[in-house]
């Protein structure tokens, strides 16, 4: 192929305005260097809010595309559409496990104004209450680590309003939830000691389970890489989920909060189990028809997120 | 003699605007409008039914005004669907007289704002009453650890009608502008 330098005119997708054009593009340059090229006439247009694509209406370029690669002439002609404000996917998964953290402490001790005054600052005399609490606290302890040490993202950047609709959903189940576990008037779980004990149990599993396959997905990707392959058992036996699930860590989390529901015995932290695993479904049923696009031998017996049912 | 029951039954919930090829009407809105509708007729209706069926002496005053209130948004949301309907019914059939596709785009200036009017004074009325009864409530300590207060949630619902009703009425306004001066602009050619 000619290593001769290309032109890139970039128009805007809705008014087909030209906006930008680029002289002399070296044929190897990838869409990641043409959108910081970009970025240099239009500065409000950082690349992380930029798609290109060949199609006004069509799907967005990669950042590792390569020019060359692509079908265009001489002249390469690419659509721009404003992806809006971004905020990068750490930033919110900080504030959005950060929250319900801090928030659930505070009804945990009893900070003024949230009961009656004489309760400020006492302390339940149930033994689930102080359980519960320690197990919700190392959940979201647990999940601030897994962003920072754990997790390999494929985007970097996710749209702004995002952050306020996640923080609103965490941020208001772990107040709503908060409020009852710890209230002066809380009723301890039916079936005693004997319920807390199994609730805990299914608790500690899960979240164990569904670290193994943070660790085990994280392993399957190189670091700085975006790589994507078919995520397989490994030596560790929560991982042997892998065998029956395309997204075990859902299967994982939602157990997990079943757990927690069963051992405070709490009407909103089953709803807030019964939204998260809605939300989820949805998620692995996404993942597991993109594995299965994407992967022509990928195992048949796996469901998205419950073995054999869903 | 009850007006609990609409003449026209609204199956609010379905967006029939999907079927018609002609106008296209955004999902969330259509859906917004038939789902909120549902919820507030069910509330109203809710609401002034337990007023009617165990009268309360400290509070009849209140049947009285919540009669004339639910009598008002009755009478919008009836004389409201039914013209929404025969519109959706003659669209479908693809002989639609210009009346009713007028009607359908101008009454709602005044009925809308007299059905949502009737349906916040009803509300407001059974209020009191909600109070004291501990309607539809359930407070702690209980088996489940959790508890609903009706009577805040209906002040949240009428705290919602703020931003909600201007965006459903303006979204009308908008309709109508493009629907109503796009007829003109056929019968010019004709």
């Amino acid at each position: 192929a000619p290593c001769q330098p290309l032109k890139v005119e970039i128009l805007d997708a809705k008014t087909r305005e030209k906006l930008c054009f680029l002289d002399k593009v070296e044929p190897q340059a990838t869409i990641a260097e043409i959108k910081n090229l970009f970025t240099k006439t239009h500065p409000q247009w950082y690349p992380a809010r930029q798609s290109l694509r060949l199609d006004p209406k069509g799907k967005s370029l990669k950042d590792e595309d390569v020019l060359q690669k692509l079908p265009v002439g001489t002249t390469a002609t690419l659509y721009f559409r404003d992806l809006g404000a971004q905020i990068s996917w750490v930033t919110v998964f900080l504030t959005e496990y950060a929250g319900p953290l801090f928030i659930y402490l505070l009804f945990y001790f009893r900070v003024p104004f949230i009961y009656g005054h004489k309760y400020d600052f006492t302390s339940s005399r149930h033994t689930v209450v102080h359980l519960a609490c320690i197990c919700h606290s190392f959940h979201y302890i647990k999940r601030l680590l897994e962003t920072l040490f754990v997790h390999r993202f494929s985007h970097g950047t996710m749209p702004l309003r995002n952050i306020f609709k996640n923080c609103t959903y965490y941020w208001g189940f772990a107040a709503w939830m908060a409020y009852y576990i710890n209230h002066p008037l809380y009723t301890p779980p039916t079936y005693g000691a004997q319920q807390v004990k199994l609730a805990l149990a299914i608790f500690v599993i899960c979240q164990l389970g569904n670290f193994s396959i943070h660790m085990a997905l994280r392993d399957l990707r190189p670091a700085g890489s975006k790589t994507r392959k078919i995520p397989y058992p490994t030596k560790n036996p929560f991982t042997w989920l892998f065998l029956l699930v395309s997204c075990p860590n859902y299967t994982y989390e939602v157990g997990s909060w079943i757990g927690f529901a069963i051992m405070t015995q709490c009407l909103p932290v089953a709803l807030f189990s019964l939204v998260g695993f809605t939300q989820m479904t949805i998620w692995a049923k996404g993942k597991h028809r993109s594995y299965l696009k994407e992967f022509r031998d990928y195992p048949p017996l796996r469901m998205p997120i419950i073995p054999f049912l869903l | 003699w009850n007006p609990s029951f609409s003449p026209v039954h609204p199956f609010t919930v379905l967006p029939k605007h999907s079927w018609l090829p002609q106008y296209r009407f955004t999902f969330s809105t259509s859906c917004q409008q038939a789902n909120t509708q549902k919820l507030t007729h069910r509330i109203c209706v809710s609401l002034w039914a337990p007023t009617h069926v165990v009268p309360h002496p400290c509070i009849s005053y209140s049947s009285v005004q919540s009669e004339d209130s639910v009598l008002l948004f009755v009478i919008a949301w009836t004389i409201t669907e039914i013209i929404r309907y025969s519109f959706y019914t003659f669209s479908l059939l693809n002989h639609l007289p210009y009346l009713i596709k007028w009607a359908r785009y101008t009454l709602f200036i005044v009925l809308y704002p007299m059905g949502v009017s009737g349906e916040l004074l009803t509300i407001y009325a059974a209020l009191p009453f909600v109070r004291q009864a501990g309607l539809y409530s359930i407070s702690l300590p209980n088996k489940y650890n959790f508890s609903f207060d009706y009577y805040a949630f209906l002040i949240l619902i009428m705290i919602s009608y703020i931003p909600i009703f201007p965006q459903l009425y303006f979204h009308m306004i908008h309709q109508r502008r493009k629907i109503l001066s796009h007829t003109e602009e056929h019968k010019k050619f004709e």
